[in-house]
């Protein structure tokens, strides 16, 4: 019955303990990589060792990939925001008007049909070479699985709660904010945590299609000098980005939700 | 304190979905005096649940209509005169149990320092004090069912309808809360209607005990259960609680003979 309510620190603490394991294997993976990179039974140019990445980092300059990071890691934000605010809105517009609903949702699911690939270079046509592209990329990609993920929870809100509250005297107003809402949260969170890593692919997407800077222009610019070892370096830092991105929203889930009981891990 | 209800020449129909009327209750006649407990006792399917829930002003009545105090139950349900506990306690999960208790006064707008010491009060005297701030999910749904019927006494309501509040419960913890229902209502002279289909339970809740027919449930006998207004467990225990039980069992072979013909 006992409760850790709202310690994030804490919380981070014991998801590090229990995550030991992972990073162990990483670890060993990392050096096996290394090690076997050593040998140059492989040329090192095709694949370099893990300290081949350090070293190309180093040589680019941190500063330099700083200021590219900066660039795809905004668009990500920017974009999974507006994708997540729109993806809720719709929705939630079609929880509650099944004529909309009509209207939208093939709409929605055709978005959805475009492959992201097919698309980026049209909305560089469009929007040029600048960040707005890259930002409606990303949201593009996110707003879907939030959409669905609103609507499925919104629709597996239990009746006898909205019920209850009808029968206290509530308005519909109430009753969204105090149970369908919170009923929805669970799946609203999945769905932005599946967003928060997608909206990194829609940007990077958007950056090699065309721009003038971002990890996606320095990545196509590292493939055309054939510097593999940068190459994996930038697909790292994008990795950590969708990481970071996906760890704030399952933090910020952890300090919102905070009604569920304890997640049982005693009988695994 | 307790407002009395009249129910008279109820009937409700309800429209299937092959798009046949099934008629749910009645038409039926009940009348219960301020500050009388009544137990409802039927077969499953009799419309018990569907008087409750026109009592409540959460259904409209087909035909005839319930009264509490002259009125229409909509207008007394508004002020919080009435007080529901259902089958299941149907709590918030994202609520603690003090504001869960506290929803009803919030909804209304009307939570202070004053209302919160009651509910931890009420609380208390169900025998859920020290557990104001801990979450439905954390506690038995015995506790959880205590905490759904502090939340229907909260407004201090003069009707109390209670939906086979405790079916889920196991025996030894349906007892326990049996008793501690009664010692909370017996102050407030309440006027409570309980739906069941637990003679035991009925006998031991009640003044009377209406007996209802399979559906579309009809009033077929009552039987009066004189065993005063306090009530301990030592009643189980005596003659005069099983005579009433017994009277209580053969009131209830009608109904199946009437099945039958």
């Amino acid at each position: 019955m006992t409760r850790t309510k709202g310690s994030l620190i804490s919380g981070t603490l014991t998801t590090m303990k229990e995550w030991w394991p992972s990073v162990a294997l990483l670890g060993l993976l990392t050096l096996a990589v290394e090690l076997f990179a050593r040998t140059n039974s492989i040329p090192r140019v095709i694949l370099p060792a893990v300290s081949d990445l350090a070293a190309s980092i180093r040589n680019t300059g941190p500063s330099f990939l700083l200021r590219h990071f900066s660039m795809t890691a905004f668009e990500s934000v920017a974009g999974f925001a507006i994708g997540a605010g729109v993806g809720f809105g719709i929705g939630v517009m079609m929880y509650y008007s099944r004529f909309l609903e009509r209207i939208l949702y093939p709409i929605v699911v055709t978005s959805k049909a475009v492959p992201l690939v097919a698309m980026a270079p049209l909305l560089t046509f469009w929007l040029g070479y600048d960040v707005w592209a890259k930002i409606i990329m990303a949201a593009l990609v996110s707003y879907f699985p939030v959409t669905v993920g609103t609507v499925s929870g919104l629709k597996y809100v239990d009746q006898e709660l909205t019920d209850l509250l009808k029968s206290l005297g509530a308005d519909e107003r109430k009753v969204f904010t105090e149970v369908r809402l919170r009923a929805a949260l669970p799946n609203v969170f999945a769905a932005l945590k599946i967003a928060s890593v997608l909206s990194v692919v829609g940007s990077v997407v958007g950056e090699m299609a065309g721009s003038t800077g971002g990890l996606g222009y320095l990545l196509l610019a590292s493939i055309y000098y054939v510097d593999v070892a940068l190459s994996a370096a930038i697909c790292l830092v994008m990795a950590s980005l969708g990481l970071s991105m996906f760890t704030t929203v399952a933090l910020l889930e952890q300090k919102i939700i905070n009604w569920r009981p304890a997640v049982d891990t005693g009988n695994r | 304190m307790g407002a009395e209800i009249s129910v008279d020449e109820l009937t409700v129909r309800y429209r299937s979905k092959n798009g046949n009327f099934v008629d749910a209750l009645g038409p039926i006649s009940i009348h219960v005096e301020a500050g009388e407990k009544v137990a409802l006792l039927g077969p499953s399917g009799c419309g018990k649940t569907t008087l409750l829930k026109v009592a409540a002003g959460l259904l409209k009545p087909t035909s005839g209509r319930v009264l509490i105090d002259g009125e229409e139950p909509d207008l007394p349900r508004r002020r919080g005169e009435i007080g529901v506990v259902f089958q299941k306690p149907t709590l918030l999960p994202w609520r603690s149990v003090l504001e869960n208790v506290l929803l009803p006064l919030r909804i209304r707008g009307r939570t202070d320092d004053r209302v919160k010491r009651k509910a931890v009060n009420l609380l208390r005297a169900i025998g859920l004090g020290g557990f104001e701030h801990s979450y439905p999910n954390e506690l038995s749904i015995g506790m959880q069912q205590r905490c759904a019927l502090a939340r229907a006494m909260i407004q201090s309501p003069r009707v109390l309808l209670l939906d086979e509040p405790f079916a889920a419960l196991d025996e030894m913890n349906r007892e326990m809360l049996n008793f501690d229902m009664l010692r909370l209502c017996e102050p407030t002279h309440i006027t409570a209607l309980l739906i069941t289909h637990n003679v035991y339970e009925a006998v031991l809740f009640s003044d009377r005990v209406v007996v209802l027919s399979a559906r579309p449930g009809q009033k077929v006998t009552e039987v009066r259960v004189d065993l005063g207004p306090a009530r301990d467990p030592r009643l189980l225990e005596s003659e005069r609680y099983y005579e009433h039980v017994i009277s209580v069992r053969k009131a209830l072979r009608i109904p199946r003979l009437m099945m039958a013909s």
